[in-house]
């Protein structure tokens, strides 16, 4: 940092601010849905379905989340959804890198029809019914791994992904090949090491997509025990309102439908706030850099 | 759904942050939601704003792969801040844009749907309606699956069409291409 | 193949029937019978053999049912009616002997005639009499839930009580400004007006909202007051039946006349400016911050914010009788569905149709409507005087229906008929005050049930309605709005009505509808 500080000239010191006070602004408008969900579970329920929170919690309760906390179904969907997001997510990028190499080499046979096959499935999918009977024959319902396997290649992430690989300069890969390497070498080696900022991208959008996916747990799975939180919150948002709708007691119920969601979601972001952290390192400059210099 | 709220409240004509701003500078407050004219602006904005955080790690990423030599080299011939940026990083970061437009370009048609349903009334419907949306509407009664099918079958096409066309043009003028 | 195997099961089914219900007693078999279930409702994921109602009723009537749900974690979507598990078990190929789910009506009855559900008015012609003898009381319960080919394919579940929304206002508001309750629409205009101008919550400014509604739709209703109708069923912008013949609402001259002073109330501020976004919060917001007058809502719920008078000083929301009209009719044009399209249905490869049919008509019996409605005996209610009463510990803890749900009783995908009796026990003092005011002026008018469309009818439907509703709603707004005005568009509004095929809609409208409940 100490020399890129020699980098700024008195009018880029200004165009810095400014772009630092426009990036904050932006910023904290984007972190005010976080903060509103945050206050809104720690609201009490009435004040939080009459719409009077804005920043801070109003009627403070801790009633939400001693409900949501205190349910068992809880517990087991966070637990599954941890499952999915790794096991998902190292699956994801097993498949992923050695496929976005291959996809990715000027040399492959029928490069452009299978990178075409790939760019196809982003528009084109068989729809609910195909899939689940397809599933199905496979005996892949029902169970954590055919979440999980089922899932497990996304065509944008492997073109991104291939994209990345594609922009290494090729003098890098050509020292390899001098040395004697083969192809996985080159991935492992070459491709890998200098393109962690991308694959740290791939893998966030995995986690992310893993984390909040819920649509294909609920059709594929039957089994309670292996639903994933979101799945979980879905549910407990159908039952309470229902209540609401019904009940009498929803004035003096110390939580409602939304600081109930609320509270749920709160705990879901949580991993995520802490994972984040060690993802980011890697998108630090000057790793190209470190290659040149090995 | 927190984030339709969150844009419901904050136009909402008596209580809402933006009718409170431009009431400081003597305009009356104005029912945004029911008025054709601003429900694009509002859409597109509310959009951009929710997005932006996903698609900038995308860029994030990429300019992290800027080699940081081309810089300093940059420096020792006296370019600036601003230079750099348009000579160094937009064009080491140009693939990674022109295949992020044109994913975006294939999913032109796949506008937020629950964002337009949760914000549009029918006061708004000439300015707000999408594709997947009029579809809704139309198949409301008694869940008619095919006319679903059919469209997204339909979209699909369409967005295809538009990425081969896409794909083809950035091929030719940048050797950038999804296949 | 699949009507052979119908037709073969239907015979082999006729052939062991045995005449269980007629001895008095309950068993259907004499051995326990298994019978595979399907069922999906928002509330239950699937169908839990260990219910204490299901092991009342299997200890009555000896069937057991045994869950087979497919897709159990997909809920019925209740705004978009989206069945995706139904379609999802149609897909696997594998129908469970009985398919009970929110949302079935459409569903059977699109499948039902090309074979995929048992017709069951013979069943229960020869095998129900339970059903049969409530079909009877009830012919347009009959024909209402009948597919285009004049069969039933489901029983459903029936809702009892007939009130749903009524009109509201702040009764110690009018005290405080000296009003009477409004018996008419000027009285009301009045009221509302007052509570506008008069400073009623006392805190000297003029932020009183004098009607709001947590559904804009229950704005629009107003134009009953002018003669006008909003909607014929419980959902909005339905059509209506007016003496024998399909009409729409939003194409009557009182309608227009309503319009024209709804938009007047709305620019004059007798009416909230943010009715329509201001959603489900408005009426929690309204009425704590002591800002809100009068609306039209639902009893049971409305009444609950009577307990605001702890806070608020002298707070009353009570029901007020509808207001007369300008010709002076006073209608409540809102009640509640007698009839929902959730039920349970007898899958075609079900080897045992008329003992299922026997095992629906149990839940029509004295013992099945009562386990349905209230629970098992000495569990969740006593008898007293040979009627069902809620025990205190029951009442006590927590949401009554939520209660009941956990038991496996008040099943909405099961078809039953539900008993008002269970609701009144926990009813709030108000309500039950509301509604014998409303049931003393009968102010409920006969609602349009709904029609079954044969494919010639369903064309022209699809085709044409929905582009005329997204007008008719489009227009409606934009007058309310201040957008044109209504006298001045109502020619040029009915004349594009006209060319967007109105006239086709009700034609098609008139002849399924004269098929279905005039025979």
């Amino acid at each position: 940092m100490a020399m890129n500080m020699n980098l700024y000239s008195r009018g880029d010191r200004i165009f810095v601010r400014a772009n630092m006070v426009l990036i904050g602004l932006f910023t904290l408008s984007t972190l005010y849905p976080f903060i509103y969900v945050a206050a809104v579970s720690f609201s009490s329920g009435f004040d939080a379905r009459a719409g009077n929170v804005v920043f801070h919690p109003v009627g403070t309760t801790i009633a939400a989340y001693e409900r949501v906390l205190s349910e068992r179904m809880f517990w087991i969907s966070y637990g599954n959804t941890f499952i999915y997001t790794i096991g998902g997510t190292i699956t994801s990028l097993a498949f992923l890198i050695p496929g976005a190499y291959a996809l990715s080499r000027p040399d492959l046979f029928g490069r452009r029809f299978w990178n075409l096959l790939v760019a196809f499935t982003m528009w084109f999918n068989a729809g609910l019914i195909p899939f689940f009977l397809n599933m199905r024959d496979l005996g892949l319902l029902d169970s954590y791994f055919g979440i999980i396997i089922g899932f497990a290649v996304n065509g944008f992430n492997l073109i991104l992904l291939r994209n990345f690989f594609e922009s290494i300069p090729s003098s890098f890969e050509e020292a390899a090949r001098m040395d004697g390497a083969n192809d996985f070498q080159v991935l492992w080696k070459v491709y890998v090491p200098l393109s962690k900022p991308a694959i740290a991208t791939v893998a966030l959008f995995c986690m992310v997509s893993r984390w909040n996916g819920f649509f294909w747990a609920m059709v594929l799975l039957r089994d309670e025990e292996k639903i994933p939180l979101q799945v979980y919150l879905r549910h407990t948002i159908v039952t309470l309102s229902d209540d609401q709708e019904f009940s009498a007691t929803l004035l003096t119920s110390p939580y409602s439908v939304e600081t109930v969601t609320a509270a749920i979601i709160v705990c879901s972001i949580i991993p995520v706030l802490i994972i984040y952290p060690f993802i980011q390192k890697y998108f630090e400059k000057g790793i190209l850099l470190g290659g040149v210099k090995e | 759904m927190i984030v339709a709220g969150i844009v419901i409240t904050a136009f909402s004509p008596s209580a809402g942050i933006i009718n409170t701003i431009i009431g400081w500078f003597g305009i009356e407050p104005i029912y945004f939601l029911t008025k054709p004219e601003w429900f694009r602006p509002i859409f597109i904005g509310t959009g951009i704003w929710q997005e932006a955080g996903f698609q900038s790690i995308v860029y994030l990423a990429a300019i992290a792969g800027v080699s940081p030599t081309l810089y300093e080299s940059a420096v020792v011939d006296g370019a600036s801040r601003w230079q750099m940026m348009w000579r160094i990083t937009l064009p080491s970061i140009m693939s990674t844009i022109i295949i992020m437009l044109i994913i975006r370009i294939g999913n032109l048609l796949e506008v937020s749907f629950e964002m337009v349903i949760l914000l549009y009334q029918p006061a708004t419907y000439e300015t707000a309606d999408v594709v997947n949306t009029y579809i809704f509407r139309q198949g409301l009664q008694g869940g008619q699956y095919d006319i679903a099918a059919a469209a997204g079958l339909f979209n699909a096409v369409v967005a295809f069409v538009l990425v081969i066309t896409a794909n083809s043009l950035s091929k030719r003028y940048s050797r950038t291409s999804l296949w | 193949m699949r009507h052979l195997t119908l037709t073969a099961a239907l015979l082999t089914g006729t052939a062991i029937a045995t005449p269980a219900l007629a001895d008095g007693h309950l068993k259907i078999v004499d051995e326990p019978l298994e019978l595979t279930i399907q069922m999906n409702h928002a509330r239950y994921p699937r169908y839990q053999e260990d219910w204490p109602v299901e092991q009342a009723a299997r200890a009555l009537t000896n069937i057991h049912l045994v869950d087979a749900t497919v897709g159990s974690n997909t809920r019925t979507d209740e705004n978009t009616g989206k069945t995706e598990a139904l379609n999802l078990m149609l897909a696997t190929g594998e129908i469970p002997d009985i398919v009970g789910s929110s949302r079935l009506k459409d569903f059977v009855n699109q499948y039902g005639p090309e074979g995929a559900f048992f017709p069951l008015n013979d069943l229960i012609e020869e095998h129900a009499p339970n059903l049969k003898a409530y079909f009877e009381s009830r012919p347009e319960i009959r024909s209402a839930i009948s597919a285009a080919d004049g069969n039933m394919y489901y029983i459903p579940y029936l809702p009892d009580g007939k009130y749903g929304r009524a009109y509201f206002i702040r009764y110690d508001w009018l005290e405080t400004l000296g009003l009477e309750v409004p018996e008419t629409v000027e009285e009301f205009e009045n009221a509302l007006r007052a509570f506008r101008d008069g400073d009623p919550n006392g805190n000297g400014l003029k932020d009183e909202i004098p009607y709001f509604a947590r559904q804009w739709p229950e704005f629009i209703r107003l134009v009953t007051l002018w003669d006008g109708r909003s909607s014929g069923s419980d959902t909005y912008h339905d059509f209506y039946v007016d003496d024998g013949q399909i009409k729409h609402p939003y194409a009557g001259e009182g309608y227009r006349e309503g319009i024209k002073n709804l938009a007047r109330w709305y620019e004059e501020g007798l009416v909230d400016t943010e009715v329509f976004t201001r959603g489900s919060s408005a009426r929690e917001y309204l009425l704590s911050e002591n800002l809100g007058g009068a609306t039209h809502d639902w009893f049971a719920s409305t009444s609950g914010y009577n307990r605001l008078s702890t806070e608020i000083d002298g707070f009353v929301f009570k029901a007020f009788a509808p207001p007369a009209s300008v010709s002076g009719k006073r209608i409540e044009e809102h009640r509640r569905i007698p009839i929902k399209p959730d039920g349970w249905a007898i899958g075609y490869t079900n080897e045992h149709p008329v003992e299922t049919i026997k095992y629906f008509d149990f839940w029509f019996s004295p013992e099945g409507r009562r386990l349905a409605n209230f629970g098992v005996e000495g569990q969740q209610y006593t008898l007293e005087d040979g009627e069902p009463i809620f025990t205190d510990e029951l009442l006590n803890g927590g949401p009554v229906n939520n209660q009941l749900y956990a038991v496996g009783a008040q099943l909405q995908a099961r078809g039953y008929f539900q008993d008002y009796e269970y609701e009144r026990q926990w009813s709030n003092k108000f309500a039950l005050e509301g509604i014998a005011l409303y049931d003393e002026g009968d102010y409920l008018i006969d609602q349009f049930l709904g029609v079954a469309f044969n494919a010639d009818e369903q064309k022209v439907y699809d085709r044409y309605w929905p582009s005329i509703r997204d007008f008719m709603l489009e227009r409606q707004q934009g007058w309310i709005l201040g957008n044109g005005d209504v006298e001045a568009d109502w020619d040029g509004y009915m004349a594009q009505l006209d060319s967007m095929g109105y006239g086709d809609v009700l034609e098609v409208m008139q002849s399924a509808y004269e098929r279905q409940y005039n025979n």
